[in-house]
């Protein structure tokens, strides 16, 4: 199992632990008392969220706890290869097979689960998850920046913020979203954002202090905690790392090939792309993908404290700067793709495709168009769950970074 | 302090030297390209648009060349800083301002106008533009309807809610009513005294609600191409984030939209700079002079602003749970 | 004496090959079965022992292929991309530029660019089943009850290639049967199998942007069928490796002598 491999590892900073349980409970053993501390003295509300569009603030406000569903278990996709159709991608199956059979605990105690309509496989998982539980949808515009967009979107988030209201209020004596509430939780989760930050500034040393899988595992260990637990971890991980980085602690050289991930989240316990590309003599540096960089980095920016004013913060924040390829036109990401590669020092892009994630596979002719007047080499990866290509994929990684290095090598004679 | 502070400091401090300067004697000329406003008795300076509309209506050569002067320093003082003129000076900019601030104070959210709305408003300030030009020539040369024209002197100003606002907001009454002279002299003021009425309201609803219909604004974003200040933007760095255009007093979505040309100096844009103060991201929006950054946004600054980058949320809300091994 | 070796421990077979500064001094081929690591120390030691060498004359063993990390006998490995990139410097026919490799095995087929210095430049490899690689002939020759050394001949006697439109081999086998019972000869079916599957890499070539001159390697290249269809599908001349099964297994052994600079 991953997290064995991982425990394994000596030169783990003290800090990851924390995360590394955190998944730990939530997949192998102690549900319960994950579940217990994620409900916390006075039994809240929790609710499920699936997409990065979700706004998390508005359930911290109304005093619930949002736990972020999007499954990657391959044993949990082999349930839902069953019941949702065939080339449905592995994401959207581990998630119906979570919720049908109960592996786990964190799907069973939703309260609610809200499904946003990004991509066309989202769009129905609420349908389907619909039998097993309640499911609010989320319409997500897919053109942007229009203005009756951002009238819609923010017209959702009204609705959205009612139904909040509805499940976590009590009887007779109404409680709604405080102006506060709203307040402390968009200043809770910009901590978060904050010290995400950090970490991905971290990360631009020229010799990395922390690799990316351990990275990754951390930024994806959000979706299973609570918001100012996380942060503090997340801390005191950064002051960690910069120590670390101060003192010369490299897990790697500074000839290592950067590496971005970029494509179809990654999620845990799906592991097997970041562990064979960092086994392989790589480092992933940083990644553009929904379970990473673009889930923690945008913050919310409001000039006042009014209702209005927030609302207005959020909606522009779920919508705007996210650069899902369901979104269309989405030249958005190839600037962002861009600037990551100058900031980050990229010597190569891995694209992870999921199998059926069409959308991102039609996005990666673009990205390769780019890259190429960027020169910078682009691998496509499409893959599954499943564990049994892992050696037809550790050829193809290996001779990738060898590429990479050869051309490292020459650049460093030139 | 940041840059929010600072423009207040400044848009205050312009606001009482301009309206009581004159009491020390002050004179800063009659071209100043901001609502200095003439019907204020103690001011130190006169707003141009005034000055432009008395000297046009003389029909007189000595009057073009003294407006023609005027507009020569006029111009200077616009190609130096723009129309930072109107976010760090006007004071009918620092009048909504406040209201704006008592807005906040109470919490209430602000309205903002359709896309649509707006674009279909943008004419607005053209229409005020055409009304301080060309009446003026028509009173200057009455070759038909002499007796309105003689009653249409300054027709903008007689419109121009800062004829109204700001003599009243200085204790100043006589000019805030229907002047009864003639048919036209009532429907002038009258109509001043609506747009008044709907600009104290409206600036206490919307962010500087006047801001996009002035004619001087209109006039001062002329020179946006050859003035020295500018709002830079590196399209690469910039991730969507749409926090430019929430927070833009203006509403300019061209700001958050622009992919191509670093230079987002819009005609509507005040320099207030805010924008640029709540960037989150490093050096994607910068203010320059003479080519030279002036401020810059950051990441940090952005966070420290928020004040989050340091301590812990405290538990608030319902929000507790055990601490966790 | 200074020997190296290289080992390509592929899906189907077990490629050793030793050399010296500048010749094949002998090689073996076997299939690969079920224990990597002792068939290919068992083959090693075999090879040695015909070639009258002693273990300490060989400097160096390079192991690559999907077996790669279970041989113990090899001081380091490579992916095959690399060792098929550097064996073409010994496989390749003389008075060829060789810029593309295309090679085909029994697991998967990779189409490899490379430039005037041999350093990989792009690689593409097919997906994770049989499609394009030496089993879809081997499945469909089956069928056929052909063997597989007469198919090569067989269908450069096709007269009228029959369409195979199928790329997976299992969908292809129906097609093939169904071809059968309509009464097609046998020869214009392999003919069209052949051109089915040089259809199919030839896509993953123009995918690869890729450049002339190209070698074929892999056991495949033998078969003189599928370099003619290679040809009609690619509209060029190709130019099939000397030795074209051990290309990876040389490769491995240029690598594990550094030799790369002598060709």
């Amino acid at each position: 199992m991953m997290l064995a491999e991982l425990d394994n590892n000596s030169n783990l900073p003290a800090g990851i632990y924390y995360f590394i349980n955190i998944m730990r409970d939530a997949f192998v053993k102690n549900q319960v008392r994950r579940y217990r501390q994620l409900q916390g003295r006075d039994n809240r509300k929790i609710i499920g969220t699936y997409c990065i569009t979700v706004p998390e603030e508005l359930i911290y406000a109304a005093g619930a706890i949002p736990v972020r569903l999007c499954g990657g278990s391959y044993e949990a996709s082999c349930i839902g290869d069953e019941l949702v159709p065939r080339d449905t991608c592995p994401v959207v199956k581990a998630s119906v097979g979570f919720t049908s059979l109960n592996p786990i605990s964190l799907y069973q105690m939703c309260d609610a689960v809200i499904v946003s309509t990004t991509c066309d496989a989202k769009r129905k998982l609420g349908e389907e998850l619909s039998n097993y539980t309640e499911v609010w949808m989320l319409e997500v515009p897919h053109i942007k920046d229009t203005d009756g967009s951002r009238r819609q979107w923010i017209q959702q988030l009204y609705t959205l913020k009612k139904n909040i209201e509805k499940l976590t209020g009590r009887k007779f004596i109404g409680r709604r979203i405080r102006r506060k509430a709203l307040e402390d939780s968009i200043g809770i989760i910009n901590r978060a954002r904050y010290q995400a930050r950090r970490l991905y500034e971290i990360r631009k040393s020229p010799a990395p202090v922390i690799l990316g899988r351990e990275a990754m595992l951390a930024i994806n260990a959000y979706s299973y905690d609570i918001a100012f637990e996380w942060t503090r971890a997340m801390s005191e991980l950064n002051d960690e790392l910069e120590a670390l980085y101060h003192k010369g602690q490299f897990v790697c050289s500074e000839y290592t090939p950067r590496i971005l991930i970029a494509g179809s989240p990654m999620i845990f316990p799906n592991w097997k792309i970041p562990s064979l590309i960092e086994e392989m003599g790589a480092v992933i540096v940083t990644d553009e993908t929904c379970m990473g960089n673009r889930y923690l980095y945008d913050p919310i920016g409001t000039t006042e404290k009014s209702v209005k004013d927030m609302m207005v913060g959020i909606a522009a924040r779920y919508l705007m700067p996210c650069v899902c390829p369901s979104f269309t036109p989405n030249e958005d990401r190839l600037y962002r793709l861009l600037q990551m590669a100058e900031e980050f020092n990229i010597d190569g892009i891995i694209y992870h495709v999921l199998k059926g994630c069409v959308v991102y596979d039609f996005e990666l002719i673009r990205v390769e168009k780019i890259m190429k007047e960027k020169n910078i080499p682009v691998l496509r990866i499409e893959t599954d769950y499943n564990p049994e290509d892992i050696e037809q994929l550790r050829t193809r990684i290996e001779a990738f970074i060898e590429i990479i290095n050869s051309k490292k090598r020459k650049m460093k004679e030139a | 302090m940041t840059v929010s502070q600072i423009r207040w400091i400044t848009l205050t401090v312009s606001f009482f030297v301009l309206s009581f300067g004159g009491l020390a004697a002050l004179s800063l000329g009659n071209f100043l390209p901001t609502f200095s406003c003439f019907y204020v008795e103690s001011r130190s300076g006169t707003c141009f648009l005034w000055v432009l509309q008395h000297l046009l209506d003389h029909g007189y050569w000595e009057a073009y060349k003294s407006l023609g002067k005027y507009l020569l320093y006029f111009s200077l003082l616009v190609i130096v800083i723009g129309r930072a003129w109107c976010g760090w000076i006007c004071p009918l900019g620092f009048f909504q301002d406040v209201l704006d601030l008592i807005r906040r104070k109470l919490h209430l959210g602000y309205i903002s106008f359709p896309e649509e709305l707006r674009a279909q408003l943008s004419c607005v300030k053209w229409i005020f533009l055409f009304i301080a030009l060309l009446i003026p020539l028509w009173v200057s040369f009455p070759f038909f309807g002499k007796s309105i024209a003689m009653d249409l002197r300054q027709p903008f100003c007689q419109l121009c809610p800062g004829k109204y606002i700001l003599p009243f907001i200085l204790g100043d009454t006589v000019d805030v009513a229907v002047n009864f002279k003639s048919t036209t002299t009532i429907i002038m003021s009258v109509l001043g005294l609506i747009f008044s009425g709907v600009v104290i309201f409206g600036a206490l609803l919307k962010r500087r609600f006047w801001c996009p219909y002035c004619p001087m604004g209109l006039f001062l974003s002329f020179y946006k191409k050859i003035s020295f200040i500018k709002l830079k933007k590196d399209c690469q760095k910039c991730t969507m984030c749409g926090i430019c255009y929430n927070v833009c007093p203006m509403e300019i979505k061209d700001l958050l939209t622009e992919r191509k040309n670093e230079d987002v100096t819009f005609t509507d844009c005040t320099l207030c700079l805010r924008c640029v103060e709540y960037c989150p991201e490093d050096e994607t929006l910068r203010a320059t002079f003479f080519g030279r950054t002036i401020y810059k946004s950051s990441s940090k600054g952005f966070f420290s602003r928020q004040h989050i980058t340091s301590g812990f949320p405290e538990e608030k809300h319902q929000v507790v749970s055990e601490p966790y091994q | 004496m200074k020997c190296y070796a290289g080992i390509d421990a592929g899906s189907t077979y077990i490629k050793v090959a030793v050399i010296n500064d500048s010749t094949l001094m002998g090689y073996k081929i076997a299939p690969t079965g079920i224990d990597c690591r002792k068939k290919s120390r068992e083959m090693f030691d075999e090879l040695l022992s015909d070639l009258s060498l002693s273990p300490s004359d060989i400097i160096a063993i390079t192991s690559t292929g999907y077996g790669r990390r279970l041989i113990d006998i090899s001081n380091e490995t490579v992916s095959e991309i690399m060792a098929h990139a550097i064996g073409a410097i010994w496989t390749a026919p003389e008075g060829s530029k060789i810029r593309t490799i295309i090679d085909i095995g029994g697991q998967d087929s990779k189409v490899i660019v490379i430039d005037e210095k041999w350093e990989t430049k792009n690689f593409i490899m097919n997906d994770k089943c049989a499609a394009g690689t030496g089993r879809f002939i081997e499945v469909l020759s089956r069928v056929l009850e052909v063997n597989v050394e007469q198919i090569g001949p067989f269908s450069l006697q096709a007269k009228t290639p029959c369409q195979i439109n199928s790329t997976c081999a299992v969908f292809a086998e129906s097609e093939v049967i169904s071809l059968l019972a309509r009464g097609k000869d046998r020869k214009d079916i392999i003919a069209g199998i052949h051109r089915s599957l040089a259809k199919r890499i030839s896509g993953m070539a123009r995918k690869a942007s890729f450049e002339p001159d190209l070698l074929l390697t892999g056991g495949v290249a033998l078969n003189p069928g599928l370099v003619a269809a290679f040809e009609d599908e690619l509209m060029m001349d190709i130019y099939v490796a000397r030795k074209p099964q051990l290309n990876g297994a040389i490769g491995a052994a240029i690598i594990a002598g550094n030799l790369r600079g002598k060709s």
